[in-house]
This record gives C-alpha cells, sequence and structure tokens, in this order.
C-alpha cells in the first residue's frame, strides 16, 4: 500500500520545508555586531569592519605570516548562504579562482574554520564606485575609463567561462591609485554547471535575468550598459525596480546633451532588452571604449569641435570641457612611492633613475609623491625589517608603500641592448603586488634617458588616471628642467642626500660637503640651473653678501625659461632674499605652496626663512606639517622645529615632541636631538641619563659627544672630562682629535683649570693641518677671559680683531665686560654695524659707564631676537652679569637658567657655567635664600676643586662659602643649578 | 576557534560583553527569524520575544556552564521567551495577542478573492495556523536549521518536562502526517 507521502513524496518535503522555513533577517542595528580587532579568523587577525552587504561582511585583517593587510569576507551569521555552509563562498571562490586580471579583485585564499567558510582578497584602498557616484554623475573620461576596466574585467571572466551577475557600482572599485575592480562575484555562475541564475539586483539585471533564466555573457553587459547610464546621468534607466518581467519597450536613452552621441549609442546597445540586440561579447564593447577614449585624449579643443558637430550642442560640449577642466577632489588623489631602480645596465649612472622619476611625477599636482624618508619612516614606524643598506627594491617597497599607505608603487628599471636603453616603469599594487600597468620607452643614447624617462612618466601618470589637461599644464620636462647629463643628475642627487642627511657628513663639514657634490654636477653641466641655486642657497651660510651666491643665482636666474614655474619660483624668492626683499621671498614661496601645499622643499625653504628671520612662531607650522605629516624622519625640519618650541617657549609641546623621539626604532639623529630638547626644556640631568644610556648602546662617537655636551650642560665636569680624555685617547689625529680637545678644554677652564688649558692649547696643531694664528687667538681670548688674565685676553683680542676682524667679535665682547670697552669699541671697526656682536659690545660699554638700564633693555632685546646667539656671547650671561651688578637677584637667577639652557657650544661657555652659578648663588644670598646660596657655593666649589689656586673665580667663590658659613647639621642640600 | 570555544574563554576572561556579542553575531539573525516565525501574525510580538531573548541572554550568559552547546543554549533561551510571551504577553504589549482564528478570519476573506497563487498562500496560512509554538520550533529546527534530535529534545525540554529524542522524533513524525492530510485537503498535494 503507499503511503500518502509516497504518492507524492517530493511535494509533501517541499511543503514541509516551506513552513519550516525561518525568515532570514538581519539583526536590529544596534545589535548588529562585527568581529572585535584582534579576533582571529584562520590565521589572519581581524582588524577592522571595512564593508557590509546583503550575505557578507568585509573585514581587513593583518596576515602575520606574510606581514601584509588583506581584506577577509566572511558570510553574515545567519544569512541564507552562510546557513548553507558556505557554499556560496566556494562557488565565489571557484569563479574568481579562474580569473587573473588587473580588473578583478585578486584572491589570495579561500579557507574554512570553525567559524565558517572565508575568502582572503587583496585588500584595496579607494571607494566604490556607488559611493563615487553619490557625489554626482562622473566626468565622461573618466567614466569612460571605469567602463573600460569593468568591460575589460568581463571580457576576461566570459572568456573563463565566469558570469558576474551582480555588476552594480556597490561591487566596482575605485583605487586609490587608480585602478578600477570589479569585485563581489558573489553570484557568479560557471557557464558549464547548468541552473538557472538565481539573485541579482533588480535595478541591474536584464529580463532574461528576472525569468531566471542562465543568460550568458549578454546579460552582464545589459548591467554594464545601466552602469553607464547612471555614470553618465545619477540615474537608473529603469528605476530602482529595474526592468521587471514585464520589460518596458525602449532601453536607456541618455540625454544628448550629457555624453558624446558614440557614448550613447553604446549605452542605448547595450541595453537592449532583446539581448540577441545586444553587442555579442564583451570584446567589441572594449575595442568601442578604447576608440571613445581615444578620441577623449585628442587636446580639448579639438574634442569640443567634435563635440560641438555630433550633438550640434556647443554650450553643453564647453560645459562638459568645463567639468573636464576641475580638479578631481582631494580624496581621488592617488599617492605614488618609488622603489629604487633596477639598473642591469652597468652604468651607476643610472643607479638614481629613482630620483628623477620622483622628480617628474613630483610635477604631477594629481599624484602625491611619498618621500624616500617618509617611506623609511613609515619602515621603521611599522617594525619592518628594513633592506640592508639602505635600497629600497621592489619587494622592499611594497612593504614600505603599504606601511606608508601609499595607492601605487613606481619600480623603475633601466635595460641595455644592442640598440640602446630600454626602460620601464612597473607601478604595482602595494597589497599583493600585483602589476597594474607598465611603461616602457627607449632611448637609444644616455643623453636621451631624461626624454625617454618624460615619456615613461607622462604614460604612467596617465595610466593613474591623470587627465589630459593637467598632464598638459603640469609636464614632466625632465630633459629641459634639470639636465641632459645623467652624471650630472647624479652628483645633484647626491648633493640633495646629503642636505636631507646633515649629520652624517663628516664633523661640521656638512653644508660643505653637500656643496662639493653640486660642484660636480656642474663641472658635468655648467649650465645646471638648480645645482647653481643649490649652491647659491648653501653659499648663503657664509653670509649674504659673499660673491659666489650671488654668482650661482644670476647663473641660476639665466636659464629660468627653462625651469618649471615651481622652480623658477623657488630660484626668484632666494633672489630675492639675497637682496634684502624677504617679504618678496616669502610671498613666492606662499605663491608656490598655494599650488602645491605639501611641497616638501618650500615649506622648509619659507620655514627656514622665518626662522631666520627669528619669526619662530611663524615659522613653527612649516616644520611641524613637514615632520609630522611629511618626512617625519628628515633631521633638519624636526630640529628646526624642537627649536622653534624651545624659543617660542613651547615646553608642553617640545616635552612631547622630544618623547616621540626616542621611541623604539627612532632614528640616532632623532635620539640625539631630544637630548638637546631636555636641555632646553631645562631638564640636563634628563638628558645626561639618555645620553649616557646612548653612548652605552651605540659605537658612534657622535653619542658620546652628546653625552659630554649633556654632561657639561649638567655641570658634571669630572665625569665629562673622563669622556673626553676617552674620546681623545680613541681618535686618531686630525680635524675630530682637535674638536675633542678644544672640547677638554672648556671642560677645564669650567674647573678653573687654566694652567693646564694653556699647555693644552700650546700642544694643539699649528695649520696647515691644525688651527691658524687668527684662530688660535679666538681660543687664547675666550681662556684668558674665564682665568680673569686681563693682559692675555687683551693681547689675545687685538689679534683676533686684526687676523680675523668679522669673527673676532666675542672676543671683544668678552674683552669690554672685563674692563676694557673702550679698546674693544675701537677693534671692532670690521664687525657688521647693527650685529648682535656690536650691540652687545655697546650695551657692555653703555653698562660700564652706568647706564645700566639702557643696557639691560639693549641686551633683554637682543635676548629676545637671538637667544642662542651662536656667533655672539649668550644675551642671558650678559644680563646675568648686569643684573648681578647692583640690579633685582631673582632676575639674575632666571637669566642664570636661561643660560643653561642653552646647549653648550664654545669654549668661553665652559668657565662661563661655573661663573654663572656663582653669580645665581650670590643672587640667592641677597634675597635670603641661604640654603640656595650654600648649595651653588658648594657645587661651584666642588666643580673648582681642582682650580688654580690663584683664580679669582675660586677666591670669590671661597669669600661667599666664608660668609655664609657651613650648612646647618641635619640640614639638606637643596639642590643648586 | 569554535563558537563554543570562543565563548567559553571569553566567559573566562569575564569578558561579558564579548560573549554576548559573539552569540549574538553568530545565532541573534537566526533566533530573530525563529519568533519572526512563531508569531508570524504578530510582528511586535516577535520583536517583544526577541527583545525579552535579548535581555535574559545578557542576564544570563554568565551562569553558561558548557553543559550543552551554545547553540542548544541559545535556542532554549528563545523557546522560554517565546512561551514566555505566549503566556504573558497582553502584560508586555498592553494588550492580547491576536489570536490565530482572527488571522485565519482574515486570511479567509482574502482568500475568496484571490487568484491560485494567493490561494495557495492562504492555503499554508491555514497549515502554519494549525502548528502551535512547539509544533513550529520543531518543524523549523528539524528542517531548516538541521539540528540533531538530541539538541532539539534540549531545547524542547527546556521550561518544562524533560522530552526524549525517541518521543521528540515520534512526534515529529505525528506531525508531518497530520500537515500532510491537512495539506491534501487543502489541494496542495495529491
Amino acid at each position: 500500500m503507499r503511503t500518502e507521502e509516497s504518492r507524492d513524496p517530493g511535494s509533501l518535503s517541499r511543503l514541509l520545508l516551506e513552513l519550516a522555513e525561518i525568515p532570514r533577517v538581519d539583526l536590529p542595528p544596534e545589535l548588529e555586531v562585527g568581529l572585535r580587532p584582534g579576533t582571529p579568523v584562520g590565521r589572519f587577525i581581524i582588524e577592522r569592519e571595512i564593508g557590509r552587504g546583503g550575505f557578507g561582511v568585509v573585514y581587513a585583517a593583518l596576515d602575520p605570516e606574510l606581514g601584509r593587510s588583506v581584506a577577509l569576507k566572511l558570510l553574515k551569521p545567519g544569512s541564507g548562504p552562510a546557513r548553507k555552509g558556505g557554499e556560496w563562498l566556494r562557488r565565489e571562490a571557484e569563479a574568481v579562482a579562474r580569473l587573473g586580471h588587473a580588473n578583478i579583485v585578486t584572491l589570495h585564499d579561500f579557507g574554512r574554520g570553525p567559524g565558517g567558510a572565508y575568502l582572503v582578497f587583496e585588500l584595496l584602498r579607494g571607494e566604490t564606485l556607488s559611493a563615487r557616484l553619490r557625489r554626482g554623475p562622473l566626468p565622461v573620461e573618466e567614466l569612460v575609463k571605469v567602463a573600460l576596466a569593468v568591460a575589460r574585467a568581463l571580457a576576461h571572466a566570459h572568456d573563463e567561462k565566469v558570469l558576474h551577475r551582480d555588476l552594480k557600482p556597490a561591487n566596482i572599485f575605485l583605487c586609490d591609485h587608480g585602478a578600477v575592480k570589479v569585485l563581489d562575484f558573489g553570484i557568479a555562475h560557471l557557464f558549464e554547471n547548468d541552473g538557472p541564475s538565481t539573485g541579482g539586483t533588480p535595478a541591474y539585471m536584464a529580463p532574461e535575468q528576472w525569468w531566471e533564466e542562465t543568460g550568458d555573457a549578454r546579460s552582464d553587459l545589459f548591467a554594464l550598459g545601466v552602469l553607464l547610464h547612471e555614470m553618465l546621468t545619477g540615474t537608473l534607466p529603469f528605476g530602482k525596480a529595474g526592468v521587471g518581467k514585464e520589460a518596458p519597450r525602449l532601453a536607456s536613452t541618455v540625454p544628448r546633451d550629457r555624453a558624446p552621441a558614440r557614448l550613447r549609442a553604446l549605452t542605448a546597445a547595450l541595453t537592449q532588452l532583446d539581448p540577441a540586440a545586444r553587442p555579442p561579447s564583451a570584446h567589441p564593447v572594449v575595442a568601442e571604449l578604447e576608440e571613445i577614449e581615444a578620441s577623449l585624449r585628442t587636446p580639448r579643443h579639438r574634442w569640443l569641435l567634435v563635440g560641438a558637430a555630433a550633438l550640434g550642442l556647443l554650450l553643453g560640449a564647453a560645459g562638459l570641457g568645463y567639468a573636464l577642466l576641475r580638479e578631481p577632489p582631494p580624496t581621488d588623489r592617488p599617492s605614488a612611492a618609488v622603489a629604487d631602480a633596477e639598473n642591469t645596465t652597468g652604468d651607476p649612472d643610472l643607479d638614481r633613475l629613482a630620483e628623477l622619476v620622483t622628480v617628474a611625477v613630483g610635477e604631477s599636482r594629481r599624484i602625491q609623491v611619498i618621500s624616500r624618508e617618509r617611506l623609511l619612516a613609515a619602515g621603521r614606524a611599522g617594525s619592518a625589517v628594513l633592506p640592508p643598506g639602505g635600497r629600497i627594491d621592489a619587494r622592499a617597497g611594497r612593504l614600505l608603500a603599504a606601511l606608508a599607505g601609499a595607492s601605487v608603487l613606481l619600480v623603475p628599471t633601466a635595460d641595455r641592448d644592442a640598440r640602446g636603453y630600454l626602460l620601464r616603469l612597473r607601478g604595482e599594487s602595494p597589497e599583493g603586488g600585483a602589476a597594474l600597468f607598465t611603461a616602457t620607452a627607449r632611448a637609444e643614447g644616455k643623453d636621451e634617458i631624461p626624454a625617454a624617462l618624460d615619456r615613461l612618466v607622462a604614460t604612467a601618470r596617465g595610466e593613474l588616471r591623470e587627465r589630459s589637461e593637467d598632464l598638459a599644464r603640469s609636464p614632466s620636462r625632465l630633459a629641459a628642467m634639470t639636465t641632459s647629463s645623467l652624471p650630472a643628475f647624479r652628483a645633484y642627487v647626491e648633493g640633495i642626500d646629503c642636505m636631507a642627511h646633515p649629520s652624517e657628513a663628516a664633523g661640521h663639514s656638512g653644508p660643505a660637503r653637500c656643496a662639493a657634490a653640486f660642484e660636480r654636477a656642474l663641472e658635468q653641466d655648467p649650465s645646471f640651473a638648480l645645482a647653481h641655486y643649490q649652491l647659491a642657497y648653501l653659499r648663503s651660510e657664509e653670509g649674504p653678501d659673499r660673491p659666489e651666491p650671488r654668482a650661482h643665482i644670476d647663473a641660476a636666474l639665466r636659464s629660468l625659461q627653462r625651469l618649471s614655474r615651481r622652480d623658477a619660483a623657488i630660484i626668484l624668492a632666494w633672489k630675492a632674499h639675497l637682496d634684502g626683499r624677504d617679504e618678496a621671498a616669502l610671498a613666492g614661496y606662499g605663491g608656490i605652496l598655494a599650488e602645491h601645499p605639501d611641497d616638501r622643499q618650500v615649506l622648509f625653504l619659507a620655514g627656514d626663512l622665518l626662522y631666520h628671520r627669528g619669526d619662530w612662531a611663524g615659522a613653527a607650522p612649516y616644520f611641524s606639517k613637514l615632520h609630522r605629516e611629511l618626512d617625519p624622519d628628515a633631521e633638519w625640519p624636526l630640529e628646526h622645529l624642537a627649536r622653534c618650541l624651545a624659543l617660542t617657549g613651547r615646553s608642553a609641546e617640545l616635552r612631547e615632541l622630544s618623547a616621540g623621539m626616542v621611541r623604539p626604532g627612532s632614528p640616532a639623529t632623532s635620539r640625539r636631538l631630544a637630548i638637546k630638547a631636555r636641555v632646553w626644556l631645562g631638564d640636563a640631568p634628563a638628558a645626561v641619563v639618555q645620553a649616557r644610556r646612548d653612548a652605552a648602546t651605540s659605537a658612534s662617537p657622535s653619542a658620546r659627544h652628546d653625552l659630554l655636551a649633556a654632561l657639561v650642560a649638567a655641570g658634571q665636569f669630572d665625569e665629562a672630562e673622563q669622556v673626553a680624555r676617552a674620546l681623545l685617547a680613541a681618535g686618531g689625529p686630525g680635524p675630530g682629535q682637535v674638536a675633542d680637545q678644544l672640547r677638554l678644554l672648556a671642560i677645564l677652564g669650567a674647573q678653573g683649570r687654566f694652567a693646564e688649558g694653556w699647555r693644552l692649547l700650546q700642544g694643539l696643531p699649528r695649520a696647515p693641518e691644525g688651527l691658524g694664528p687668527g684662530e688660535l687667538a679666538l681660543l687664547r681670548a675666550q681662556l684668558a677671559a674665564g682665568a680673569g688674565d686681563l693682559a692675555r685676553l687683551r693681547d689675545a683680542a687685538v689679534a683676533a680683531a686684526r687676523l680675523v676682524p668679522e669673527a673676532a667679535g666675542k672676543p671683544l665682547v668678552l674683552l669690554a665686560l672685563a674692563g676694557e670697552p673702550g679698546l674693544a669699541l675701537r677693534q671692532a671697526t670690521a664687525l657688521e654695524r647693527g650685529s648682535t656682536t656690536v650691540r652687545e659690545l655697546e650695551a657692555v660699554a653703555a653698562w660700564r659707564r652706568g647706564q645700566r638700564a639702557d643696557a639691560l633693555a639693549s641686551v633683554a632685546q637682543l635676548e629676545q631676537r637671538s637667544p642662542w646667539a651662536d656667533d655672539a656671547i649668550i644675551p642671558a650671561f650678559l644680563l646675568a652679569e648686569f643684573q648681578a651688578d647692583g640690579g633685582e637677584p631673582a632676575e639674575v637667577i632666571a637669566a642664570v637658567e636661561r643660560f643653561q639652557r642653552v646647549w653648550p657650544g664654545d669654549l668661553w661657555r665652559g668657565w662661563a657655567w661655573t661663573r654663572a652659578l656663582l653669580l645665581s648663588a650670590r643672587a640667592s644670598e641677597r634675597l635670603g635664600r641661604l640654603d640656595e646660596a650654600r648649595a651653588g657655593v658648594d657645587r661651584a666649589l666642588a666643580v673648582l676643586r681642582r682650580a688654580d689656586p690663584d683664580l679669582p673665580l675660586l677666591a670669590e667663590a671661597r669669600a661667599l662659602g666664608v660668609r655664609l658659613g657651613p650648612r646647618p647639621r641635619g640640614a639638606a642640600a637643596r639642590p643648586a643649578r | 576557534m569554535t563558537v563554543d570555544a570562543l565563548v567559553t574563554s571569553q566567559l573566562a576572561a569575564r569578558d561579558l560583553r564579548g560573549a554576548a556579542e559573539t552569540v549574538m553575531r553568530e545565532f541573534g539573525p537566526s533566533i530573530r527569524g525563529l519568533l519572526l516565525t512563531l508569531f508570524r501574525a504578530e510582528p511586535d510580538a516577535a520583536d517583544e520575544a526577541f527583545s525579552l531573548f535579548a535581555e535574559n541572554l545578557w542576564r544570563h550568559l554568565g551562569t553558561f556552564r558548557g553543559e550543552s552547546s551554545v547553540r542548544t543554549w541559545v535556542y532554549c533561551l528563545a523557546r522560554n521567551a517565546a512561551v514566555s510571551l505566549t503566556r504573558e504577553g497582553w502584560r508586555k504589549l498592553g494588550r492580547p495577542l491576536q489570536t490565530r482564528d482572527v488571522a485565519r478570519l482574515v486570511e479567509e476573506v482574502r482568500t475568496r478573492s484571490a487568484v491560485r497563487l494567493e490561494r495557495r498562500s492562504s492555503a499554508l496560512t491555514v497549515l502554519r495556523d494549525a502548528l502551535d509554538l512547539d509544533e513550529q520550533t520543531l518543524l523549523s529546527l528539524r528542517l531548516d536549521e538541521r539540528l540533531p534530535w538530541e539538541e532539539i529534545a534540549q531545547v524542547m525540554s527546556s521550561g518544562g518536562d524533560p522530552v526524549d529524542v525517541v518521543a521528540v522524533r515520534q512526534r515529529f513524525t505525528r506531525l508531518k502526517a497530520r500537515l500532510g492530510e491537512l495539506a491534501r485537503r487543502q489541494g496542495l498535494i495529491r
């Protein structure tokens, strides 16, 4: 007997399933929770949720094994596909795995974990087309580019027998670097798998999909047609509900003023309701779009004519022309990193192709070039193992570019064959390394390489979606703009490298060494304007009135017409500065920055100009932008920023900045700067602690020099002497040894050991290898001033004024301070009127005449303008001396504190430290703060423990000690600064 | 890591919030769907039951000791919420729940003037309305969620007398036969 069920078992089972079915619903928004950051999925670690669709959730995740970020697609728990055990994802994986195309998202892996199946994709940066469309329709040129990319992706997928079946703006991704990628083959269908198609998004579904027919390539082409219509008009041709089962009669009709006729015709053909009336495959669509794209690439005036003729609507076409001229929104700007060149030619002149590419791409106003420094900084911040020797090959480049957030990595290569040089520029995705494009150019001879590079870069800029208008407005013209001599360019780049890392140049000869590189460049190409400009800039450090900077700037000006607008503006600005027209120079920089707000060189130049004018508050934002946003590890911006903060008393910001300088992985130069910053902040003991740690872990002499300076700043002269002697014992003869001997000399001065100091000075090597008579006179004067030996000071200062008249300011101020202002003023004829030292001389003379108020006002003003005056006596020290002479004791103490915050430098600063301590102790006594006074004098006497017995300063200290009497038993000494 | 292991480790780490999030993420949509099925004629009631479920999840998850799988425990919680709302729904909603009879009347009125497709839908509604809460739960958990008999037995035992696997299977067989008969009467199957 047949049971009821057996009569129609299938229908009952289906009925029961229908009754049992639980609707697929989402949680209310407030309960939708994704995976938390840090949750492991397979070997991946979830970083953040980046997207959520009907069935899937996409997360950015880290692959710790390969050290890269990926996109993980998981099914939404509870969704229909999730209940079917991940079959959905497996099918998507199967479809995408067949495909390998630049316009299709790359699938890395398919995995199954206890939480369900997941797909691992390359992580894309940018936005979906739907997000882009929310800002309005796309300009024709841009939408053709997108449509072409999608058509190419479809042509490839269809060739591989994969249908997408859910093409829509949300499944098209516009990457930051310009690539367009098709995503989400979630309901993709393999031709050989029979079965009706299900799913899709109504607005984009072809009529045959509505009737649950399998469909073919033409169903995807229908969706492409809908997309084109939407991109052109911002509206859907068949509304949100799509064509439905009862299809309308008309295909898409794009208004005539919205697009060239060919594009409208293509859109209409693609959206034909009858599949047979659509193009048979994606290939002819690709060909048509390529031709449309080519017609748009013709010069704009020609396109307008063509457009006007075709549409008969000049007004509409002009409107489009306007739209095309508009800058893309800032968020659309791709950022490019450049790897070091792969040079197989054997010619080292081609090793620096990367820099040429950087210069050429840097001309673009659309593409942001990430500097090498920023790449390396991102690597350090991301704890990446940096390539040995600092070379950034393609592999390291990808990692660094990904860490720096670049949207594309450009890899230049140079090969040589019988026909000459073959240059390539490969664009790679930093995430996953997929090849995005390769531009190729040939050069028969070496001289043609810059021109070939221009062509190469122009192609690459086009690939990165830079519009032809923009390319025309800011073309890459390396050959004309820089030099046609590769050896000259190589030397130039070496000079630029040198300027980026001045501390790597030996001793104090950094700028000189950098200048030598630019001179080599000029030997190769005497008309190389940029090299002339750099020399004009560097040589200006020696004084703007020198003839050399002027000669170089004039040479650079002769080539002004050949240069880019930016370079020409930079040269004109420097010329204005040399002519004393700083306001014009600043206006020039401002003009460039208005167009190129991230121009690192100009930001630095503008900041530097303000800095040297004493406008530290005005300069700080330039250095801050450079350091915080563009080049975190570049030395000069960071140092200047720290100085600006210190000089404007922004201690909290400086403290925060210096904390960042000593994080693990910070470069040595940052750590060194942090030591200085601590002294500037008045915390010399902390500077000593850090310097000691750095010296213990670094073999570099500079670490011990920093320790030495920190010890001097903290008044720890015994240990400083040990470090100085160890440095002397370790170093060989040469300029470094002389510098170390002078450091020791300063320490001996602080300790009052002048007899020993004189012997050391006598033994110093003389010119030509060592010190010249002028330099010796300067040193003798500084030492004699500390020893209180007026006769010697007089002789040495007069000798210095005769031998090195322009540099004799400091000895003359010291001479005036010691009681000979008249003589000092008479010797100062060669000093620049109005200079800091001359004004100091005049102030000391006024003080000596009893005009204390005038003297104080004048020096206070100087301190305001130039508190760290390298070429003069530190104003705070003079103020302490003036105030000590019957002035306000509290002002003495404050001035001494400010003086002690200046990073130690000159020889005179050694003995001045101890003298300042004594001045402060005396002021404390006058204020009745006897404990502080006693602590101060005790400390001074400790420093002077081995001083010459007849030293006047020692006698003064002892007298004060006697006056104050012994410290009361049990009283704790308060620290004295 | 399985959901059970993840929840267990989160509870061990006193991360109640994390554990609740995991449960809600993994099972929340299914539970909400099940409650919508059980209170088909009363979407407000389904929402109310789901709120009750969510509230109880927070309140009791800390006491979960792994005696059953997390999934079973969560379905028990959902069934209890549904049962509780059926019993006390009028108090929670501030009005009595609409009865199945009323729903059926509405459907019948519509059926008379509807096309064939509509008739099928109405006939299905008749079948659905013939299911009580436990029967719908049984049907959905077995056929849609594909839970093993053992787990279904545990869910059906929650908040009441223990029900063993054999009894659940027998009840399912009887249910199938009754629905088959009803479906034939409605002309849904031959």
